[in-house]
C-alpha cells in the first residue's frame, strides 16, 4: 500500500515537472495553520513568482496563492509579529493586489506603508505600487471630478516620493506616471512643471520631455479649431511643446548618434512634430533643419527608407511636412523631390493631401501678408507650383469642392501677382491661364454631369470667375459671352454687372468704342411700355440703381468714378471739340458726385476722384487743382 | 563597636523576616497603570480602593489608576481571565472564566467573577453573537447589586456601549451620565464622547456637537485625556457629516490622521470610517471606498469599526459596479459580525 502511495507521489511529481504547475484539481493550496505558517507559505509562493519562465496562468495562480496567504497573515497576526514584518507583508500584498487587478486595495496598502513607515525597506516600492494603482483608477474614473481628485492624490504621493527619495529611478517613474495622468486629464498647463521635477541628467528626462511635448502639440492641434481657446494661450502652448521636444531630442541625441540603425520611433516622431511646429510658427527654414537632421530628421530617415519610418502614416506626414517646408523655404528642387516621393507613396489620397497642404500654405501666406512680410510673395511662387500640380488632376478626381478651391487659390495667387493697373505680368498671366483652364474644366464637368453642381448659383459663380480671368487675359469677347449667359438668367446680379462694365472698360483700351458700352450698357432690351433698357447696365446703370441704396456705397462710387474715368479715356481717344465736350462731361460727372455726396465716399474714393479731376483739368488746359477748384 | 555592628545585623534580619511574614499574609495585588501594590483590600467604592499595606497602614488608591485587583485565593483561571481582559482579549478571558467551577468564597472575588463575565459578554457582544438582552441584564444586575464595587464606572460604560450598539442610544445616555459623575477628568471626557455619540445616533446633531466640544474644551493633559480629546474631535467630524458639511469633517479627520501613531487602531479605525462617511456624503465614492478599505485591511481588529466599514464597502462596491466585491464584503460582515447592527441594516454610531 505504502509503495503504491510512493509510486503515485512520483507520478504526480513527474506530472508537475512536465507541466510546470499542479493541475487544476490539485492546485488548491492548503489552508494555513497560523500566522507563521501563512507567512512561510506566502513567501514560498512569492519566491516562485520570481521565476522568469512562468506561463501567464501559472503567474496568475501563484499571485493569487501568495496573496491569499499574505491576507491571512495580515488578518491573523501573532502577538509576537513585529510591525516591520507586517509592513513587508503589506508591501508584497499591495503589489499582488495591483497585479491581480485590485487597484483600490493596492492603493490602501501601498500608500499606508509608504507614508506611515517611510523608513521601511519596501516603502519606496510600496509608494510606486500605490501610484501605479492610482493611475489605473484614474484611467477608469468616470467623471472629470473624480479624475481631478485622483490626480491630486497622485500628485501628493509623487511629491512625497520626490521629497523622501529625491532623484531615484522610482521617483522619476512616479513623475512619469503623473505626467501621463496629466495628459489623460488634459491638464496641459501642468505638464512643463511636472517634467521639471525630473532631473536634467536623469535617464527618464528625455522621455518625459518628448512625452509632454508631443501631448502639448497634439492638444494644440485639437484646440486650434475651437474658438474657446485664446490664441495667445495656444501660442504659449505651442512654444512650450517646441521647447520640450527640442530639450528631449537634445538629451537623447548622443545615444541616438551612437546607434543610428536603431533610432527609436519616438525620436523620429518628435523631430517630425518639431518640423510641423516650426511650420505652424511660419519658420520654414527651421522646419527644414529638423526634417533634414542627420541623426533623426524624419525626411532624412524617409529618404533612407529607415525601418522606423514604416510605422503608421509617418512617411506620408513627413513628406507632407517636407513639401510644405520646402515650398515655404523656396527650395523648389527639394519640393519637387518631395512631391515625387509623395506621388510614389502607395495608398495615399494625393488630392486630399495636396488640397490640405495647399490650404495650409495659403493660410501661412495670408498670415505673412497680414504682417507685410516680404516672404509672402516668395511663398506664393512655391505655392503656385504646387497648385499647378493639383490643377493637373481631372475635376472628377478632385471633386467639385476641391476643384473650386484649387481654381480659387490659383486666381487669388494671380491677383496677388497682378500688382499694377496695366496688363498682368508673365507670372500673373500664367496663373490666370491656369485658373481659367480650371474653371473651364469645372464648367465642362458640370455640363457633362448636371448632378455635380446642384445649385445654379455655383455655375454662375464659376462663370463669373472665369470671366474675370479672361478679362485679365484680354479675352474680352469670351468674357462678355459668359457674363451675358449669367445675366440672362440673373440680370440683377450686381457682381456680374460690375464685371461686365469692367470688361468693357478694359476692352476700351484697345477699342475705344467699348467705353460707350462701359458707360451706357449693352444689349438693348425694349420693354412693353416702349422704354429701352440694357441687359448689361454699364457704370451709369449701376450708379443709377445703387445711388439710393446705402448698403452699396462702394459699388456706387466705383461706378461713378469709372463712369468719369471711361469718359476721360473716351475723350483721350478723340480730338478737338469732341474731346473738350467729353472732358467737360467727365468733369461734370465728378462735380455731380461732389454736390450730392460732399464726403465723396470717404478719403480713398475722394483721393481717386481728385486725381482724375486733376487729369481732366490738365487736359482742359486749366490749373490742375482737383476738387478744391470745384468747391470754390 | 563590634557588638554594635552585630546588633545592627540582627535588627536588619528581623525586619526583613517581619516584612516577609507581612507580605505572605497580605496577598491581594492591586495592578496599577504604573506598577502594583500589595496588601489586603479592606474597602472599596466606585472612586477608591482601601488597601491595608504590610506596614499596617491603610492606603487609598484612586480607581482611575487601577487596572485590576488579583485577590488572595482567587482561582488561577480568574487571574488568567483578568490578564486577558486587561490586554483586550475578551474571547480568551471569557473562555478562562467558563472553566471556573469551584466555590469562590470571598465576596470581592464573587463580584469580580460576576463583573468580568458581564464585561467580556459586553465587549464581545457586537462581534460574537451574544444576545445583547442577556448582556444588558447581566450588567444591570451587577450595577444594581454592587453599587460600591470598584468596577462600577467601567460597568456603567460597558452597559452604555452595549445599549448604544444594540440600537438603544437614548437608554445608553443615562449610564454614560453616571460615568460622567466620576471625579476624574479623563472619565468625564470619556463619558462626554460616549454621550455625544449616542446623541448623534439619535440624530441630535447640534446637541452632539456641543457634547463633543465640551470634551475638547476640558483642561487635562494626560495621555488618556489626549486620547479622549481626539475621540471628541472625531465625534465633531461625524457631527459635521450628519450636518451635511462633509468637507469640514474631512479636514478634522485628516488632522487627526496626521497626529496619531498608525498603530492606534482604536482611534484610527473610527477615524477612517468617518472619513469614508464624509466622502460618501460628498459623493466622492472612490475616496470613500479607499477610507473604508483602510479599515478592512489595517484596522479589522476593531470589531464595531470593521463591521461599519464592511457594510459601507458592500454598498459602495455595488454602487461602483463591482458586484463580486460587494458580495464578498457582505458575506464577511455576516460571517464575522452576525449580530452587529451593521449586519442587519441597522447602523448606529
Amino acid at each position: 500500500m505504502r509503495s503504491r502511495q510512493r509510486q503515485l507521489g512520483w507520478l504526480l511529481a513527474a506530472f508537475w515537472m512536465m507541466w510546470g504547475s499542479a493541475p487544476a484539481w490539485t492546485a488548491e493550496p492548503p489552508k494555513p495553520k497560523d500566522y507563521a505558517d501563512a507567512c512561510l507559505r506566502g513567501k514560498a509562493a512569492w519566491d516562485r513568482l520570481q521565476d522568469a519562465d512562468l506561463k501567464p496562468e501559472q503567474l496568475q495562480s501563484l499571485r493569487r496563492e501568495a496573496l491569499d496567504y499574505f491576507s491571512f497573515a495580515m488578518t491573523h497576526p501573532s502577538r509576537e509579529a513585529k510591525i516591520d514584518e507586517l509592513n513587508t507583508l503589506r508591501s508584497y500584498a499591495a503589489y499582488l493586489y495591483w497585479a491581480t487587478g485590485q487597484p483600490y486595495d493596492a492603493v490602501v496598502l501601498g500608500e499606508f506603508v509608504a507614508r506611515r513607515y517611510p523608513a521601511h525597506a519596501e516603502a519606496q516600492q510600496s509608494a510606486l505600487v500605490a501610484l501605479t494603482a492610482y493611475a489605473e483608477l484614474y484611467r477608469e474614473a468616470k467623471s472629470a471630478g473624480a479624475r481631478a481628485r485622483l490626480g491630486d492624490r497622485m500628485a501628493g504621493l509623487a511629491e512625497f516620493l520626490a521629497e523622501r527619495w529625491p532623484s531615484t529611478p522610482a521617483t522619476d517613474q512616479a513623475w512619469m506616471l503623473l505626467i501621463r495622468a496629466a495628459i489623460d486629464q488634459g491638464q496641459w498647463d501642468r505638464l512643463p512643471s511636472l517634467v521639471e521635477h525630473i532631473a536634467g541628467d536623469s535617464s527618464r528626462r528625455g522621455e518625459a520631455d518628448l512625452l509632454a511635448g508631443q501631448a502639448l502639440w497634439g492638444s494644440y492641434l485639437a484646440d486650434r479649431r475651437s474658438t474657446s481657446e485664446k490664441a495667445a494661450k495656444l501660442a504659449v502652448r505651442l512654444d512650450q511643446a517646441k521647447k520640450l521636444l527640442e530639450g528631449g531630442l537634445g538629451r537623447l541625441r548622443k545615444a541616438a548618434e551612437s546607434d543610428q540603425q536603431n533610432i527609436a520611433y519616438p525620436l523620429a516622431a518628435a523631430a517630425l512634430s518639431l518640423a510641423q511646429i516650426c511650420l505652424e510658427q511660419n519658420k520654414p527654414q527651421e522646419a527644414v533643419q529638423w526634417l533634414d537632421d542627420k541623426t533623426f530628421g524624419p525626411h532624412t530617415l524617409v529618404e533612407a527608407n529607415h525601418p522606423v519610418t514604416r510605422r503608421g502614416n509617418f512617411q506620408l506626414e513627413t513628406l507632407k511636412a517636407a513639401l510644405r517646408a520646402y515650398v515655404a523655404a523656396r527650395q523648389s528642387d527639394r519640393a519637387q523631390q518631395a512631391m515625387q516621393s509623395l506621388e510614389k507613396l502607395g495608398g495615399v489620397d494625393l488630392t486630399r493631401v495636396y488640397i490640405e497642404l495647399g490650404r495650409q500654405i495659403e493660410e501661412m501666406r495670408g498670415s505673412l501678408k497680414q504682417k507685410n512680410d516680404p516672404a509672402a510673395a516668395e511663398l506664393s511662387q512655391g505655392f503656385a507650383a504646387m497648385l499647378g500640380r493639383i490643377a493637373e488632376r481631372p475635376v472628377a478626381e478632385l471633386g467639385l469642392n476641391h476643384a473650386l478651391w484649387t481654381a480659387g487659390a490659383l486666381m487669388r495667387s494671380a491677383i496677388d501677382a497682378d500688382r499694377d493697373d496695366g496688363p498682368p505680368g508673365r507670372e500673373a498671366s500664367e496663373l490666370y491661364r491656369k485658373a481659367a483652364a480650371m474653371y473651364a474644366a469645372i464648367l465642362k464637368a458640370c455640363a457633362d454631369d448636371p448632378k455635380l453642381a446642384s445649385q445654379p448659383a455655383t455655375i454662375s459663380g464659376v462663370q463669373l470667375r472665369l470671366a474675370r480671368c479672361l478679362r485679365r487675359l484680354g479675352q474680352y469677347a469670351k468674357a462678355i459671352d459668359l457674363l451675358v449667359a449669367v445675366l440672362k438668367s440673373r440680370d440683377n446680379l450686381l457682381e456680374a454687372q460690375q464685371e461686365a462694365a469692367r470688361t468693357y472698360q478694359a476692352w476700351g483700351a484697345k477699342r475705344p468704342d467699348r467705353y460707350r458700352s462701359a458707360i451706357r450698357g449693352q444689349f438693348e432690351i425694349r420693354r412693353s411700355d416702349g422704354s429701352v433698357d440694357y441687359l448689361i447696365w454699364g457704370w451709369g446703370g449701376i450708379a443709377r440703381r445703387t445711388q439710393s441704396d446705402l448698403s452699396h456705397p462702394e459699388v456706387f462710387h466705383e461706378a461713378r468714378y469709372n463712369l468719369a474715368s471711361c469718359r476721360f479715356q473716351q475723350a483721350m481717344a478723340v480730338s478737338g471739340s469732341q474731346r473738350t465736350e467729353l472732358l467737360n462731361q467727365a468733369r461734370r460727372d465728378i462735380e455731380i458726385v461732389r454736390r450730392l455726396y460732399p464726403e465723396m465716399g470717404g478719403p480713398t474714393w475722394r483721393a481717386r476722384y481728385d486725381a482724375l479731376h486733376k487729369k481732366i483739368q490738365k487736359e482742359l488746359g486749366s490749373k490742375p487743382q482737383g476738387l478744391s477748384e470745384a468747391s470754390t | 563597636m563590634k557588638t554594635s555592628a552585630i546588633r545592627w545585623r540582627i535588627l536588619a534580619a528581623a525586619t526583613a523576616w517581619l516584612a516577609l511574614v507581612a507580605a505572605g499574609r497580605a496577598a491581594d495585588t492591586v495592578k496599577l497603570t504604573k506598577g502594583s501594590l500589595q496588601g489586603h483590600v479592606v474597602g472599596m467604592s466606585p472612586e477608591k480602593v482601601e488597601l491595608e499595606t504590610s506596614t499596617g497602614k491603610n492606603k487609598e488608591i484612586a480607581v482611575s489608576t487601577i487596572k485590576t485587583i488579583f485577590f488572595e485565593g482567587e482561582p488561577t483561571e480568574l487571574k488568567i481571565a483578568k490578564t486577558h481582559a486587561m490586554s483586550g482579549h475578551y474571547v480568551e478571558a471569557a473562555a478562562a472564566l467558563a472553566r471556573i467551577d469551584k466555590e469562590l468564597g470571598r465576596a470581592e472575588v464573587q463580584q469580580d467573577m460576576e463583573f468580568y463575565k458581564a464585561l467580556c459578554a459586553g465587549k464581545i457582544a457586537p462581534a460574537a453573537g451574544n444576545a445583547p438582552a442577556d448582556v444588558v441584564a447581566a450588567l444591570k444586575s451587577f450595577l444594581d447589586a454592587h453599587p460600591n464595587n470598584y468596577h462600577y464606572f467601567e460597568a456603567c460604560e460597558t452597559l452604555g456601549d452595549v445599549l448604544k450598539s444594540s440600537g438603544r442610544p437614548n437608554e445608553a445616555i443615562g449610564y454614560y451620565e453616571s460615568l460622567q459623575k466620576a471625579p476624574w477628568p479623563e472619565y468625564q471626557m470619556r463619558a462626554g464622547v460616549a454621550i455625544g455619540r449616542s446623541l448623534l445616533a439619535q440624530g441630535k446633531v447640534a446637541e452632539a456637537q456641543k457634547a463633543f466640544e465640551r470634551v475638547v474644551a476640558v483642561e487635562a493633559d494626560s495621555d488618556l485625556a489626549q486620547a479622549q480629546r481626539l475621540q471628541a474631535q472625531l465625534g465633531r467630524a461625524a457631527a459635521r457629516v450628519a450636518a451635511k458639511k462633509p468637507d469640514d469633517a474631512v479636514k478634522i479627520v485628516e488632522s487627526i490622521l496626521k497626529s496619531v501613531d498608525p498603530q492606534e487602531a482604536a482611534i484610527l479605525a473610527p477615524a477612517y470610517n468617518v472619513l469614508g462617511a464624509a466622502h460618501r456624503e460628498a459623493g466622492r465614492l472612490q475616496e470613500a471606498l479607499l477610507a473604508y478599505l483602510t479599515v478592512d485591511h489595517l484596522y479589522a481588529a476593531v470589531p464595531d469599526a470593521h463591521a461599519e466599514a464592511l457594510a459601507n464597502l458592500a454598498e459602495l462596491w455595488s454602487q461602483m459596479g463591482h458586484k463580486d466585491r460587494a458580495e464578498l464584503a457582505r458575506k464577511t460582515l455576516l460571517e464575522k459580525y452576525p449580530t452587529s447592527p451593521w449586519s442587519q441594516n441597522r447602523p448606529h454610531q
